[in-house]
């Protein structure tokens, strides 16, 4: 097997994301209650946008801190955004239908066998999972680079 | 002869010889050669030994029906134990070998079975090895034997991949591509699978649309997705196929096989109809091979399996297959069960025909060198007509459409007397059927067929009122009149060995036997004598074995039915389903925030309920008992640190946030104060211990929970379930910030001196014991706990997960030395602090632990409180958790171990050990353990049984070290 190690997701997927365990650029916060958003759908909303998640949460990614029960998961969440082969990938680590993520949609499945919250967002692709998951999604992208 | 490459035709690159070895001697084919045509043009007949009787087989068929040559074929660091050579596509330096025959498939010993197939006919084993079948088991599977597979790790990477189309064309021949062309033309998305690297029109010769065929097949697809060497093997609900496609340019390290899941909104089946055998006396001698595929040996890999070819046959396309031959220099004779074989004998001008004839009988040691032609009705092997010398027996019974993807969707199957087959009848799901499949038997049958189909196909989809776009049926030249099939299912000679299925070994006369002992049931039939069975799936058998039982009983086939179609139609490695799930990427594992620092620290790192955890942290030339011990005795003496950032986290808010959490709670936890903590349970309805953890109230309408790491998900289900199904008018709300944050606990006797150099505005002089403030700590947003799982004095420091390494260092740093869960549960052991799920099991309530008190006090109703009340879990003799100290403190038993004792005179066991350990703080060993009574038992002695070994141990209270608590609250 080729050593994953040697492969630069980087330059292949055009992927940034933070290493797994330093302080996130991006402000992530969970926030509960009645947000009126339409299920799956991604929403404009001060300093950033809101990720819909169940009928009374929403995962809000903005500087600005939200009213609310909000719980900070900065930390908590890693996200990657991935420029390159973004269908591929999709193919690859999930069975999401085809319009599912229309750029302001956003959908939660399993994706190379994590949870993850995934939606477009200027023609570049958002993944978030549980950053303590983070280093077996980079693996995964690795090996999924290799084979495109 | 044997097989003989021709000098040309065929699609083969004559310019790109590839040279492979079989049984290790060294041959050569060309690129564009599958395994099978390779052998076959270097004269190889015996490519394996039979099942059961271990004679002598050669290639009999030229796609995935093939039955006989399965091979072990190594391509580099690819090795496939069971490779139909029909489907591999020969690469350089390919090593095939035969899977049966000892010493060597040329020179079997156990070719003596023949001698006694008499003995052991269908269904033998069953009556004879009934009794001590364990012990005949290995021998029996090493004799029928399979290819074995390797134990090494396999190197390669597979790949799953998820499409969704409009249509899903199964099938690249004539009716598939002209499917795919009608569909594509209203501009929906269109995927073609086929399971050949080059479609069959590329060698089947013929004109459509005034155009070479091949060159057609190729318009034909334009825009539309082409998947081939991509065997579609199982139909499943919402039109999803699942598809393996085996590619040629697969990366370097990377498996052939990909897997592909297709979700289609309509599906066309076109896979076509498989040629099924005559059946004749001794029909499996190498040198039998089906019609269809004598002619694509010929057409597409230029390969003349025989000098001298005896055709025998029921239908017309026999007749194309022997003009082929004919064409190539071939000598041909046609034995045709027909009286009168009709116009199409007129194709074949210079091969004698015999009409009303069958081969009754064929000769030869390794493989057939003469065929007895007689007439159809004959009865004894004596009545031949002429003994043609020969090195090939082409046979072709008529056609049985692929119906297995179609059955395998739900769809029905009617029996077609006109066609003597099963054809498709309703179906089930957003599907259409096209072609041979839907018993087209013609080209232009095919792509008259295929197109209606693309282009219903295409018209479900369409907007209501929007009209189809105009497009012509492809057509191709008419065939002449058809004499029609005459139905021939086996030679009434009695007692001659007839054939049915090659790869199971299951002649006419086992069908009879099953028939005879009431096995009548095409099921019955499949199980007592495996006709259709393995990795068959009896393509070539299925037919032949139901017209034979259907005739024995007095039966119409369709009457007798047949058997249910089950994926996979073809053999799926295992790699490919498993995908991208294995070696480092079988299961997600969670890693620390402080992961890297744990490794430097040369952490033995272990999983613990999806958490790489360290265990210990080894010294050099440490061994783990060692360290644990050190570690253990450190956290009593001096100041210990330990990662409990997977502990869960669960926040929950609202107005009803207190009241909801007395609803799921054991422990009363609505009148905790804000700031303070209490250990609490969470039990299940039945009463169960689901888990245990710390409450902690941050606000009046803040909590904070900490379930144990493994429990995280469950109780955060648990409590949406409660609140969404029983509790929805309550205003709360519950986040899962687990991740968020990293914790550390710092705890001994110097834990003060190690937080003075924490810089924090929390006051940890005025933090009671289960307390817990929030404030800044080293300069980030955190929180301290004042919490102990170790009895000692022990504060939890939280920050947010990304400032946890630095947070780690620095702690680390002012000399606190980091301990594993091994020594942490050492730790707890010696204070007799339970572990759900390894004190507790799926039996175990609240008292059994001794926890009685919050039952007494708690005035509100919550989870599980009627099944406290019952007579089971009143019982005086249930098992309570108590201590056990071994009479020789050297001594650990094992968990598991049992304890005894004489009860009314017998001696029984009362329970067993949860925990066991070496305890650095009393200097000997110590047990936590569920006892029948415990309690009541406390001073008594036991029999201790740990394999083989028995021991004694007197039953004592749990906790082994500073029961007064001293040391936690000093």
């Amino acid at each position: 097997m080729a050593d994953l190690a040697l492969c630069t997701i980087a330059a292949q997927l055009g992927v940034t994301e933070a290493d797994p365990f330093t302080v996130p650029e991006t402000a992530q916060f969970l926030v509960s209650g009645d947000h009126g958003q339409a299920p799956n759908t991604v929403a404009e909303i001060a300093g950033g946008y809101a990720c819909w998640l169940t009928p009374n949460r929403i995962l809000a990614v903005t500087a600005t801190e939200p009213a609310g029960f909000v719980s900070d998961v900065s930390h908590g969440r890693a996200m990657f955004v991935i420029t390159l082969h973004a269908d591929d990938l999709l193919a690859m680590g999930c069975s999401l239908p085809r319009g599912a993520l229309a750029e302001g949609l956003c959908a939660q499945t399993l994706f190379a066998g994590l949870k993850a919250l995934l939606y477009r967002r200027a023609g570049t692709l958002h993944i978030h999972v549980e950053r303590q998951l983070t280093p077996h999604l980079r693996d995964w992208l690795r090996q999924a680079a290799t084979a495109l | 002869m044997t097989g003989r490459r021709l000098s040309e035709g065929g699609l083969i690159d004559r310019a790109r010889p590839v040279g492979f070895t079989w049984q290790g001697r060294s041959l050569s084919g060309y690129a564009g050669d599958s395994l099978a045509s390779a052998l076959l043009a270097n004269g190889v007949r015996v490519v394996g030994r039979s099942f059961k009787y271990h004679r002598p087989r050669g290639i009999f068929a030229a796609g995935v029906e093939e039955p006989n040559a399965i091979l072990d074929v190594t391509v580099g660091a690819t090795h496939d134990p069971n490779a139909r050579a029909t489907l591999v596509e020969l690469r350089e330096g390919m090593a095939a070998r035969a899977i049966s025959g000892w010493p060597s498939v040329g020179v079997d010993v156990f070719q003596a079975l023949d001698l006694l197939h008499r003995f052991i006919p269908a269904g033998f084993y069953y009556k004879t090895f009934m009794p001590g079948w364990e012990r005949f088991e290995p021998a029996i599977r090493q004799m029928a034997g399979l290819g074995t597979a390797r134990i090494t790790p396999d190197p390669r990477r597979f790949e799953t991949r998820h499409a969704e189309v409009d249509v899903l064309v199964v099938g690249g021949g004539a009716a598939g591509l002209a499917a795919a062309r009608a569909a594509v033309a209203s501009n929906v998305s269109v995927m073609l699978v086929d399971e050949n690297p080059v479609g069959p029109l590329q060698w089947s010769g013929g004109v459509i649309d005034g155009m070479p065929a091949a060159d057609w097949a190729e318009e034909a697809v334009k825009g539309v997705a082409v998947l081939s060497r991509a065997t579609a093997f199982a139909y499943q609900d919402h039109n999803t196929v699942a598809v393996m496609e085996r590619r040629a340019d697969a990366a370097e390290g990377w498996a052939a096989d990909r897997l592909w899941s297709v979700k289609a909104r309509q599906v066309v089946l076109a896979t076509g109809a498989i040629e099924r055998p005559l059946v004749f006396p001794l029909n499996d001698r190498p040198g039998v091979m089906l019609a269809s595929a004598v002619h694509r040996y010929l057409a597409q890999y230029g390969v003349l399996v025989g000098a001298e070819v005896v055709i025998v046959a029921n239908n017309d396309t026999a007749y194309g297959t022997a003009a082929a031959l004919l064409a190539a220099g071939a000598k041909v004779t046609i034995a045709d069960v027909r009286p009168d074989p009709g116009p199409v004998a007129a194709l074949v001008a210079g091969a004698r025909i015999y009409p009303a004839s069958t081969v009754i009988g064929t000769g030869g040691p390794f493989g057939i060198i003469y065929a007895d032609i007689g007439p159809v009705d004959a009865t004894r092997s004596d009545q031949l007509t002429a003994r043609v010398p020969c090195d090939i027996v082409a046979t072709s019974g008529g056609w049985t459409p692929s119906v297995h993807l179609f059955s395998q969707s739900g769809g029905k199957l009617r029996w077609d007397d006109g066609a003597s087959a099963f054809l498709p009848g309703a179906g089930r799901q957003s599907q259409h059927v096209a072609g041979a499949l839907a018993g087209a038997n013609d080209l232009a049958s095919c792509l008259m067929s295929g197109h209606e189909a693309g282009r219903n196909a295409a018209a479900a989809l369409r907007e209501a009122g929007k009209r189809a776009p105009r497009l012509t049926v492809p057509r191709a030249e008419a065939a002449p009149v058809a004499t029609p099939l005459r139905p021939y299912w086996f030679v009434p000679i009695a007692g001659a060995r007839q054939w049915l299925d090659f790869q199971n070994d299951v002649t006419v006369a086992d069908v009879g036997l099953a028939a005879a002992e009431n096995f009548q049931s095409v099921e019955h039939l499949k199980r007592y004598t495996t006709l259709g069975m393995a990795t068959d799936q009896g393509k070539t058998s299925n037919v032949n074995g139901l017209a034979v039982m259907a005739g024995l009983t007095g039966r119409g086939i369709g009457e007798a039915g047949t058997t249910t179609f089950r994926p996979p139609y073809a053999p799926v490695s295992l790699g490919a389903l498993a995908g991208q799930r294995h070696g480092s990427l079988y299961a997600p594992l969670r890693q620390l925030p402080a992961h890297a620092e744990h490794r430097a620290l040369f952490a033995e790192m272990r999983e613990y309920g999806g958490w790489e955890r360290p265990a210990f942290y080894p010294q050099f030339r440490e061994d783990p008992p060692r360290t644990i011990a050190r570690e253990a005795a450190m956290v009593r003496t001096e100041a210990g640190l330990f990662d409990g950032s997977s502990l869960g986290k669960i926040e929950v808010q609202g107005p009803d946030a207190a009241a909801f959490l007395n609803l799921m709670y054991y422990n009363e936890v609505a009148n905790l104060k804000p700031g303070r903590l209490r250990y609490v349970l969470l039990l299940r309805e039945s009463g169960i211990v689901l888990d245990d953890g710390v409450v902690a109230r941050l606000a009046e309408d803040r909590y904070l929970l900490s379930p144990s790491s493994s429990h995280t998900a469950g109780v955060l289900a648990m409590l949406e379930q409660w609140h969404q199904t029983e509790y929805p008018a309550m205003q709360v709300s519950f986040h899962d910030v687990t991740a968020a944050w990293a914790t550390f606990a710092v705890c001994g006797p110097r834990v003060g001196d190690i937080l003075a150099k924490v810089e924090t505005d929390i006051s940890l002089a005025t933090l009671p014991h289960m307390g817990i403030a929030s404030g800044t700590i080293m300069g980030v947003p955190g929180r301290i706990a004042r919490v102990s799982f170790t009895g000692e004095r022990s504060y939890e420091l939280s920050v947010p997960a990304g400032y946890g390494p630095a947070l780690w260092r620095h702690l680390l740093a002012q000399g606190a030395a980091p301990y594993g869960i091994e020594s942490l549960s050492v730790l707890r052991a010696e204070k007799g602090y339970i572990l759900i799920g390894t004190d507790t099991d799926g039996l175990t309530l609240p008292e059994d632990l001794g926890m009685s008190g919050p039952l007494r006090a708690k005035k509100v109703d919550f989870v599980g409180r009627r099944s406290l009340a019952t007579p089971d879990a009143l019982r005086a003799d249930r098992r309570q958790f108590v201590g056990l100290l071994p009479d020789d403190p050297g001594f650990v038993p094992a968990v598991g171990t049992h304890a005894a004792m004489m009860v009314d005179g017998v001696r029984r066991s009362l329970g067993w050990i949860t925990t066991s350990a070496h305890s650095p703080a009393t200097g000997r060993s110590i047990c936590l353990g569920m006892i029948e009574g415990g309690r009541a038992r406390i001073g008594q002695s036991v029999s201790l049984f740990d394999r083989g070994r028995v021991s004694r141990a007197t039953i004592c209270s749990p906790v082994f070290h500073d029961a007064a608590g001293d040391k936690l609250h000093g």
